[in-house]
């Protein structure tokens, strides 16, 4: 099973249209990190052949709803993982965890505690994405999306001096609701999820939201077949890359 | 984290690891250059 997920992902990121000129960051989950491509580990691929800088999950899912929203589950294998990261020439560590209701209580539970295994990610060395997703089924999603703001912005003014980190966020309703975080001192990058958003949705939305690029999974993968010649794959996603990066120049 | 401690002089104000695997120059690329990041997890 996994050799085959590697296959796939070795197609698209050995793709001759998959480079560092459109995609600046690539997200790998542990596996593909632990096997090589051309050669070479996974992420020193990335960076010393396409120039795409190379960037981890280490969340390990999410635990059961409490408070409408659902916690990333206990990491004790953190420390450990991030040692191999950093030998693994992995730049940054991406987390999840997700809120199905506009629930103040558990919107400040989940930014608590992606900020405070952030700050033990920074303490490796690694920059981290933090990603509190907000279900877009979300029944009162733009008030979850106020309250998501309001309580990172309080952790944000937490963060020790120098300490720097991204956000990935759901595509909100109001546009430009994140333009703070975009322009906020402690915030590298705002990227956004797709969430289940197809890519021609994902995409004007994104427009909408100037500063804040991509970080698209299904809606980047949308169409790509394995059965497909390499330039029947290749066609497809050049024109993927194209409307993604398009869209996140805004 | 076993990073050298020389190495660990190096690093940023920041908390970063600068100068590890062309650190900075990723960090530049990362905040600055137009494009996006493919979620490949």
């Amino acid at each position: 099973m996994f050799a085959l997920v590697h296959q796939m992902r070795t197609r698209i990121i050995t793709s001759p249209r998959f480079t560092g000129n459109r995609i600046i960051g690539a997200i790998l989950f542990e596996n593909t990190m632990d096997r090589d491509i051309g050669g070479r580990p996974s992420a020193k691929y990335l960076w010393n052949v396409k120039r795409i800088v190379p960037f981890l999950k280490v969340d390990q899912g999410v635990a059961p709803e409490k408070d409408g929203v659902r916690l990333m589950n206990p990491m004790p294998g953190l420390t450990a993982l991030l040692e191999r990261a950093n030998t693994k020439h992995i730049f940054g560590t991406k987390m999840r965890s997700f809120i199905r209701q506009a629930n103040e209580t558990g919107i400040k539970a989940i930014a608590a505690q992606q900020f405070e295994i952030a700050n033990q990610i920074l303490g490796a060395g690694f920059l981290p994405i933090l990603e509190p997703e907000i279900d877009i089924h979300c029944p009162d999603k733009a008030p979850a999306e106020d309250l998501l703001k309001a309580a990172i912005l309080e952790q944000l003014e937490r963060l020790g001096d120098g300490q720097l980190v991204m956000l990935k966020l759901t595509l909100p309703e109001e546009d430009d609701l994140y333009a703070e975080f975009v322009r906020h001192p402690k915030v590298v990058r705002v990227v956004a999820l797709s969430g289940g958003y197809s890519q021609a949705e994902g995409d004007a939305r994104l427009r909408r939201n100037h500063g804040i690029v991509a970080s698209f999974s299904r809606a980047l993968l949308e169409g790509l077949k394995v059965s497909q010649s390499d330039d029947e794959f290749n066609a497809k996603l050049d024109a993927s890359i194209q409307r993604i990066y398009e869209a996140s120049i805004t | 984290m076993t990073v050298d401690p020389d190495r660990r002089a190096l690093l940023s104000s920041r908390g970063l690891r600068r100068g590890e695997h062309d650190f900075d120059a990723q960090l530049q690329k990362i905040s600055a250059q137009p494009g996006f990041i493919a979620a490949l997890d």
